[in-house]
């Protein structure tokens, strides 16, 4: 509902309180005193807000502005102030307190008593109420409707739809005879009354045939059995109207007659009923044969093959055809029909209030969708929206985005989510994805969100795989969550900037690699490693000095060659610190097993010098001194031998993750 | 002007006399009631509304001892005539007589004002107190009225119900209020009620089982145009006509024959000056007509069940069977079945009742060519096909010249043969006027049709040959 309409609504509502309060404790008593008060403060609020309040009044409702206000208390009111013969009420935003109580009390009286004292309208002019103004239903004794009543139907006429009731009110006065119909002529809007002078009375004409005109409309609207007689006192009622209207309105319908049916229309009828002394020069003007555009000069030979040959039944059609479409209306071909529909209706919308409603009826029948497991066609009705997201208008493009925006950000993902756990390893599996990948620009923060409240790990693990099939140009919105403080979020974030490889990622997974938990920067290692630019392997140094002895030995153990050369000053600072227990032998071994394996020269002078030493007394000194003399010989160009120790390392830790 | 004269008698009282429908009656008594509701009984316009409904009693009754007002599931009867319109439009006096338990108002010939005044009375009485009074036909009595009985409703038996006529006119009449409700309340942004098209589309159907040539001679009259109650109303009763060919069952029936009442509602949302401008419109202006589907589909989009598909149709009924129209569908490769079935009666129709200047409406024979040119493209060709079938390749009102030079009016469609209706002759080749015959050229084989002629260059009136009903 309109807010004026609404504004209106409570204003009545108000009204209908303070008037029953009148009759229940009539004025001084504070209590009506109240209820006036408030009424007065709602009536100050909609004056100021849409000017004087003003309302037709019916028998169980209140139009305002061409909407019926009907609501229980509302219509209780409207046939109130109907039995009292009231049809239009309009309060002025000058009322005053005083004015209010009048009325109000004036209102409450018996009806008979009302009749008695000579009606509404009378009493509140009696009482000098002058910002408060009713219209009264004041039949005469030969039943003709007051002129300002005629007025407002012709108003209603020319610039409104008609109500039923409008409309009916006008067909009696059509039907009741030419005299009526003559008043309803004379009392178009703005229309000067007889006593006009000539200079405006082609204007008057002109306004009189506008009337005119819409009552052929209304007339063209009866049922073809009562328009005869409605003509009949249209045609007669131009036929009592005074000259020189007469004059120039015959003018101007003879005027219009080639181009308007209603000047034709009207001009046959007044032949018909004798009247041609209306028409100019007293007979009908010459009309122009009106164009049968797109007629085919004969009936198509098409025709003969309806004919049945002999013996031939003569139902048509082939019965396939009935069945096969006829059939197929059930709910959910129905339900199908709509939603495509509706696709089509979102794309062929210009304007945007409408634009928007259309998108979120559209969104309210995805879910149903979903329930019934139409991914196909939900597929499709996804396609549809996004195209029109995608195409150049902006308010069409506005709009169907933020329709799939709210489709990915809402409980529709966690159903189509559900359906794909639900149906992995499935045709329908397929079908939600691709749902999915329509939906994959506005879905990687929605699946970023589902991971942090999901706690299900397969799930987690089928969204993070979701959100690396429709992530890769979403790597700063995934690494926006790679901070969060649970650190199982930051370990998926770390998994699926991996997966997704992108180079941008670097800088982000760095940021994590020293993340206190252990978990998070092994995935981190893990996903620099899969990426594995120069600037990831840059990143990689740090890891030489992280605490937990397996990433250190992974790190090396994965390392390229451009990633040792990043790196060797760590790694050499490592093989020449002095270690007199060996408590780093197993590092400074995979250092070493690391240097042979990328054949980085520049290692040769710390190797050789672990290589010389002598005096080793423990074990474990003396192997690093053997896999430094292997190392030295593999950078050398020689294979390292089959018992080497060397290749024991390298198979032992294994290479890549 | 010529010099004016005074006008004569007749053309001033312009009250033209004419045949009281039985409906008549309620809306008499309706208005009879709401008049002593206002100014008491002693007032003259009530005693007014009284002669009237008086006199219109009176008509109705013509030499008969009585006549019976029953309601049945929210329907009135005269006798066994149901009178829709009224069912629809009197909705209010329909409840007053149920909460007073009033059923059956019989009313006898010899009726004096008085009683009809006594009877409004009790009809105005608060339900509680004529309960108290010891109920509606105890207040009669109280009042000493004799010639109008009232009792409780009887519920109808089998038999009694399938006795029951519905005249087509009526239904016609109810439709075209209908239409001009829903217009009014989509106009005015106000939620659609569709209680009294569904009531009027399952009326249609209910004349469609029983008599299928009625319904076309209500709408063989075609003086109106494609803007008007009458062609929604028309369109409506072409496609269950379809429906009925193409064997549908009834829920889908009813719902194209609501999705046909509402296939234009979203001229609602053009501008008045537009829809109704009598001459060719622009290029702004067509294109803004243009946009009425698109409207209808937003009015509609609430509709619930089945309902649904009149929001497709509306979007979808000038979309043409290959997509060359408009709007632009992207989803579909064809219009879905029943916007298909609206759009060749909608073409039809709004060809053969064109009432514009510069357009004349096109012969209904000629229009039925031109629906079969378009087969393919334009129109589904099984449905064009099946649309020729339904009303004949000269549709029921089409005058058409014999080969022996005789002039005639089509009066049913061939069952068997489409080029072979029974026809009525009107005039020998001599241009005599006869007593009207029929001709049923299926059997008569030695005659048959050369050309269709127009109603207005043939100088026939063809709507008192058509008059239909009981």
């Amino acid at each position: 509902m309109e807010p004026k309409a609404r504004a209106a609504g409570s204003l009545l509502r108000r009204f209908g309180v303070a008037m029953k309060t009148h009759v229940l404790y009539p004025p001084p008593n504070p209590v009506a005193d109240k209820t006036t008060t408030d009424l007065l403060e709602e009536l100050r609020g909609y004056t100021e807000a849409y000017g004087p309040f003003a309302a037709r009044v019916s028998k169980h409702a209140f139009i305002v502005d061409g909407v019926a206000l009907k609501d229980g208390a509302i219509s209780h009111l409207a046939f109130h102030l109907y039995t009292r013969k009231i049809m239009h009420l309009t309060i002025l935003p000058a009322a005053s307190h005083a004015e209010l109580t009048t009325c109000l009390s004036l209102l409450g009286k018996d009806r008979r008593a009302l009749e008695a004292d000579g009606g509404v309208g009378h009493l509140l002019w009696q009482a000098g109420v002058e910002s408060v103004k009713v219209a009264e239903m004041a039949f005469e004794q030969t039943g003709v409707l007051q002129a300002q009543a005629s007025s407002e139907l012709a108003d209603l006429l020319v610039h409104e739809w008609l109500a039923p009731d409008d409309r009916e009110r006008l067909m009696d006065l059509l039907r009741a005879g030419p005299q009526e119909v003559r008043a309803l002529l004379l009392s178009a809007p703005d229309a000067p009354d007889d006593s006009r002078e000539g200079g405006d009375q082609r204007q008057q004409a002109e306004q009189v045939y506008q009337v005119l005109r819409n009552l052929d409309r209304l007339i063209l609207d009866e049922p073809f059995e009562d328009q005869p007689q409605l003509y009949a006192n249209l045609t007669a009622a131009l036929a009592l109207l005074e000259e020189p209207l007469q004059a120039v309105l015959a003018g101007t319908l003879a005027a219009r007659a080639e181009d308007d049916p209603t000047a034709t229309v009207v001009l046959d009828q007044l032949a018909k009923h004798r009247l041609t002394r209306l028409i100019p020069g007293g007979v009908l003007p010459t009309r122009r044969p009106g164009a049968q555009a797109d007629v085919p000069p004969r009936l198509p030979g098409d025709i003969r093959g309806l004919m049945p040959r002999d013996g031939a039944s003569s139902t048509p059609g082939p019965p396939e055809y009935r069945l096969s479409e006829a059939g197929s209306t059930d709910e959910a071909a129905v339900m199908r029909e709509a939603v495509a529909t509706l696709v089509d209706v979102l794309r062929s919308e210009e304007d945007e209030r409408d634009m928007q409603d259309i998108a979120g009826v559209l969104e309210g029948y995805l879910p149903w969708l979903v329930d019934h497991q139409e991914f196909g066609f939900l597929q499709k009705v996804l396609g549809g929206i996004r195209d029109a997201a995608s195409g150049p208008s902006g308010t069409l493009k506005q709009s169907a985005a933020r329709l799939l925006k709210n489709v990915a950000d809402g409980p529709l993902l966690a159903s189509l989510l559900e359906a794909l756990w639900r149906g992995r390893d499935t045709d329908p599996e397929k079908e939600v994805r691709a749902c999915l990948e329509v939906l994959r620009e506005w879905l990687v923060s929605p699946l970023m969100h589902v991971l942090t409240m999901e706690p299900r790990a397969g799930v987690r693990a089928m969204v993070c795989d979701l959100i690396v099939s429709v992530g890769r140009d979403r790597v700063d919105d995934i690494a926006s969550h790679a901070t969060h403080e649970r650190w199982y979020l930051a370990r998926n974030a770390a998994n699926i900037l991996g997966r997704l490889g992108g180079p941008q990622a670097v800088a982000h997974l760095a940021r994590l690699a020293g993340h206190p938990e252990y978990r998070v920067r092994r995935e981190v290692l893990d996903a620099l490693l899969r990426i594995g630019t120069p600037e990831a392997e840059v990143h990689l140094a740090m890891y030489l000095d992280d605490p937990d002895e397996q990433l250190r030995m992974r790190v090396l153990e994965t390392l390229s060659e451009a990633g040792v050369r990043q790196v060797l000053p760590k790694l050499l600072g490592l093989l020449d610190r002095r270690d007199l227990w060996n408590r780093h032998f197993e590092i400074r071994q995979q250092v070493i097993a690391t240097l042979a394996r990328t054949r980085v020269h520049e290692a040769l002078p710390s190797l050789r010098r672990i290589a010389r030493r002598r005096f080793l007394f423990d074990r474990r000194g003396r192997a690093l001194r053997r896999l430094a003399h292997d190392a030295i010989a593999t950078i050398d160009g020689q294979e390292p031998s089959p018992g080497s120790r060397l290749l024991l390392v390298g198979k032992n830790e294994g290479n890549r993750p | 002007m010529s010099e004016p004269s005074a006008p004569t008698a007749h053309e001033v009282s312009g009250r033209n006399p004419r045949r009281v429908r039985p409906g008549e009656i309620p809306r008499a008594l309706s208005r009879a009631r709401r008049t002593a509701a206002l100014y008491g009984a002693t007032h003259p316009v009530v005693e007014q509304t009284m002669a009237e409904a008086l006199r219109v009693i009176t008509e109705v009754l013509d030499g008969r001892s009585s006549l019976t007002i029953g309601i049945h599931d929210d329907t009135f009867f005269l006798d066994n005539t149901v009178l829709l319109e009224e069912s629809l439009a009197l909705s209010s006096l329909l409840l007053d007589l149920k909460e007073r338990d009033i059923g059956v108002v019989e009313i006898r010939a010899g009726l004096e004002p008085r009683e009809l005044l006594r009877f409004v009375d009790v009809l105005n009485l608060r339900a509680a107190e004529v309960h108290r009074l010891g109920g509606a036909p105890a207040c009669m009595e109280q009042r000493d009225v004799r010639h109008i009985a009232v009792g409780r409703a009887q519920t109808l038996l089998r038999g009694q119900q399938a006795r029951a006529r519905v005249d087509p006119r009526d239904v016609y009449r109810a439709g075209l209020r209908a239409v001009s409700e829903l217009n009014y309340e989509a106009a005015k942004g106000a939620s659609i009620n569709l209680d009294k098209s569904r009531r009027v589309v399952t009326a249609l159907i209910d004349i469609l089982t029983s008599d299928r040539v009625a319904l076309m001679g209500v709408i063989a009259l075609k003086n109106y145009d494609e803007d008007t109650c009458h062609h929604a109303v028309n369109v409506c009763i072409l496609a269950l006509l379809m429906a009925s060919r193409l064997q549908f069952d009834r829920a889908l029936t009813s719902t194209l024959g609501l999705a046909a009442l509402l296939h234009d509602i979203g001229k609602t949302r053009i501008p008045r000056e537009i829809v109704t401008k009598a001459g060719k419109l622009t290029a702004e202006e067509q294109a803004v007509m243009k946009r009425h589907p698109v409207h209808g589909a937003h009015l509609l989009r609430d509709l619930p069940g089945q309902g649904k598909l009149a929001m497709v149709v509306a979007f979808e009924h000038h979309a043409n069977y290959d997509l060359s129209g408009y709007p632009r569908m992207t989803t579909k490769s064809h219009p879905h079945l029943l916007a298909r079935i609206v759009q060749v009666v909608d073409s039809f129709d709004a060809a053969t009742s064109a009432r514009r200047a510069y357009r004349r409406p096109m012969l209904p024979a000629l229009a039925v060519g031109f629906i079969l040119d378009g087969a393919g493209t334009v129109f589904d060709p099984v449905l064009a096909k099946v649309f020729v079938h339904v009303l004949g390749v000269y549709p029921v009102g089409t005058v058409v010249e014999l080969d022996t030079g005789d002039l005639a009016v089509i009066r049913r469609p061939g069952e068997w043969d489409v080029m072979r209706p029974t026809v009525s002759v009107l005039r020998t080749r001599t241009g005599t006027s006869v007593d009207p015959y029929d001709v049923d050229l299926e059997e008569d084989r030695e005659r048959f049709i050369v050309r269709s002629l127009d109603p207005t260059d043939a100088g026939v009136d063809v709507a008192p040959l058509l008059a239909v009903g009981p």
